[in-house]
């Protein structure tokens, strides 16, 4: 029983213990005050023992009697102390049950309030993890400020008729960034820091003996400004890659399942069928479901001068249609200019599709080309690819070029199997057989390489 | 009494959920997950177009709403439940491709990913504070969203 309830027990006359002394109490005091007179009459030596006797019982039941005062104040201070006993309604008229439902509501407040302290403190640890006590990178003048980039690296070996070599031919650092401007305009730049080589052919025929000569560039990948007025008109103005085909587009190596792209776009930043790159301004643009036809179509056009042959423009365009959810997309292409180093204008001609859902890919890209001085100019390739795990994906592809000189058309074979332990390191294996048909004099030749390379994007 | 006040606290959620459970049933949006968007953000898209419009905006294929809003893509912590219903069942994408779709845009167009967001409050802000934002969050955390979002896509793992 605590103090509060043995008080209120106390006060109604419930406790036992209480009445019982307080009962003997009273009837002892009864007792020595009826008793008084008798004892005056009895014999002197009697009455002296029987009043020591009774005042010695009264002075214990004294005892009791203070006992009990000095009890019932303790208990009187303890009430004070304590809180209030409930009372069926306080002075702003408020029941025990609204303070109680005021209580409940003020905890389901703190409750929540204490959740998303929770949330901002781990959001706080998070930031404070990544930033520390290191200086914060900021944009002189951007919404916001992106870097990426990539580190690529391959060695090669090439088993070619006259002669082997072997080579760590690829060290490539592409460093990527771009600022969003505001909500319209934003820049997007890619510089190349390489040490590398192609396998080059030593030979008048270019086909018989193979050797690398790495070489320090620079170059300057891609640096221009975008202007977006909607998904249906982007406008790009500065140095870009040309909108043609599946693999230009995407061109870097992380990206890529063969690094070494197709015959065609070799020479990096070269002009075999069309520039690669180009000085300029596109202008491009999607509309989803045109018309209510469930697809994407898709445009690019552009005009500009391609860096070996500056003093005269390049254009081109391509257009593209998504069907729907299928994963299949064709693309068609025109385009024309003048060839670097001859006072040549060429017409292109190209198609591309793209099947790429679930565990199939496949890429496939046609181009011709009408040429004032030479030969027509064609090349295609072919390049299926099974994605068979998490990860890792086999491919193939049969790469034709002919590239308008008299000796003799180049076809390529490649296999490979590429992983990707995360998703920012490209780990791969490639065999390639090429074969140089015989032409213009020289016969015909084989070759074979064999190539491991990797690539670290961030 | 804490305890006392805990229970009465879930049983005032269960209570609240299990109401707006009704309202969503009513609503047509009694689903695993919802897509939430900013309640000033006038699209009316139902059913596939939906989804597609969803999938391409948080691809960053396509970057404005039918209605030219630009938008404003949220995503949820990679591996967490929405995010991998998200996938699953809105970009119909396996982990890998999703990954290799990243790769390509940021190399090529220099684009990031939808930032991830863990906390559904965090969320809700988001979205009510731009007005193209959008993202997936569960049936059960939508139940407490505040009114300056509203459900534009609901569906069940």
């Amino acid at each position: 029983m605590t103090t509060k309830t043995r008080i209120f027990s106390l006060l109604k006359g419930e406790n036992d213990y209480f009445k019982r002394h307080l009962l003997t109490t009273s009837a002892l005091l009864s007792i020595v005050l009826t008793a008084m007179p008798a004892w005056a009459q009895e014999s002197p030596d009697d009455a002296q023992a029987r009043i020591d006797a009774l005042e010695q019982q009264l002075e214990r039941v004294l005892g009791v009697v203070q006992d009990l005062s000095a009890e019932i104040k303790s208990l009187k201070n303890s009430t004070q102390a304590v809180a209030p006993a409930p009372s069926p309604a306080t002075a702003d008229g408020l029941t025990p049950i609204d303070l109680s439902e005021r209580l409940d509501a003020v905890a389901a407040s703190v409750e929540e309030a204490n959740t998303r302290i929770d949330d901002v403190e781990d959001i706080a640890f998070d930031i404070d993890e990544r930033v520390g006590s290191r200086a914060l990178v900021r944009a002189f003048d951007a919404k916001s400020f992106d870097l990426g980039g990539f580190i690529h690296t391959a060695a090669t070996f090439v088993d070619g008729q006259e002669n082997d070599e072997f080579a760590v031919n690829r060290l490539f650092f592409g460093l990527l960034a771009s600022a969003q401007l505001s909500d319209k305009w934003s820049l997007f730049v890619g510089q190349a820091f390489m040490r590398d080589s192609d396998v080059n052919y030593g030979d008048p025929g270019n086909r018989l003996d193979p050797n690398f000569s790495i070489v320090n560039k620079t170059p300057l990948m891609l640096a221009y400004a975008t202007y977006e007025h909607s998904d249906a008109l982007t406008v790009d103005v500065g140095r870009f890659l040309t909108p043609h085909g599946i693999i230009n587009i995407e061109h870097f190596p992380a990206i890529l399942l063969d690094p070494e792209q197709p015959q065609f776009l070799r020479p990096f930043s070269g002009q075999t069928i069309f520039s690669n790159f180009i000085n300029g301004a596109k202008v491009s643009g999607q509309v989803y479901k045109p018309n209510g036809i469930n697809g994407t179509l898709g445009y690019s056009v552009y005009a500009g001068t391609y860096t070996e042959n500056s003093d005269s423009v390049n254009y081109g365009g391509r257009a593209f249609w998504s069907f729907g959810d299928t994963g299949v997309t064709i693309g068609a292409n025109l385009g024309g200019g003048r060839r670097d180093g001859a006072d040549s204008d060429y017409v292109l001609y190209g198609a591309d599709l793209l099947y790429d859902k679930g565990a199939f890919q496949w890429k496939n890209e046609l181009f011709i080309t009408d040429e004032d001085l030479g030969g027509d100019r064609l090349a295609f390739y072919s390049q299926p690819a099974w994605r068979f795990a998490e990860g890792w994906t086999a491919f193939y592809r049969f790469d034709f070029l002919d590239d308008g000189t008299d000796e003799g058309d180049r076809k390529e074979h490649a296999v490979g199997l590429t992983f990707k332990p995360v998703p920012q390191v490209h780990l791969r294996a490639i065999a390639r057989l090429n074969r140089f048909d015989a032409g213009g004099g020289f016969e015909q030749a084989n070759a074979e390489n064999y190539q491991l390379s990797a690539t670290f994007s961030f | 009494m804490k305890r006392l006040s805990s229970q009465i606290l879930r049983s005032l959620s269960l209570v609240a959920a299990l109401g707006l459970g009704g309202t969503m049933a009513t609503k047509g949006w009694a689903a695993d997950y919802v897509v939430l968007v900013n309640k000033a953000n006038p699209t009316e898209l139902s059913g596939d177009a939906a989804v597609d419009t969803i999938r391409q905006l948080y691809l960053k294929e396509l970057s404005n709403w039918p209605n030219g809003l630009h938008a404003d893509p949220f995503a949820r912590e990679g591996g967490s439940p929405a995010q991998t219903a998200f996938i699953n069942n809105i970009l119909k994408m396996s982990p890998t491709a999703v990954t290799d779709h990243w790769t390509r845009v940021k190399q090529t167009k220099g684009e990031t990913p939808p930032r991830e967001v863990g906390s559904e409050r965090i969320l809700f802000r988001l979205i009510g504070k731009f007005e193209g934002g959008f993202a997936i969050v569960s049936a059960e955390e939508a139940a407490s969203a505040p009114d300056t979002v509203k459900v534009l896509l609901t569906f069940s793992d």
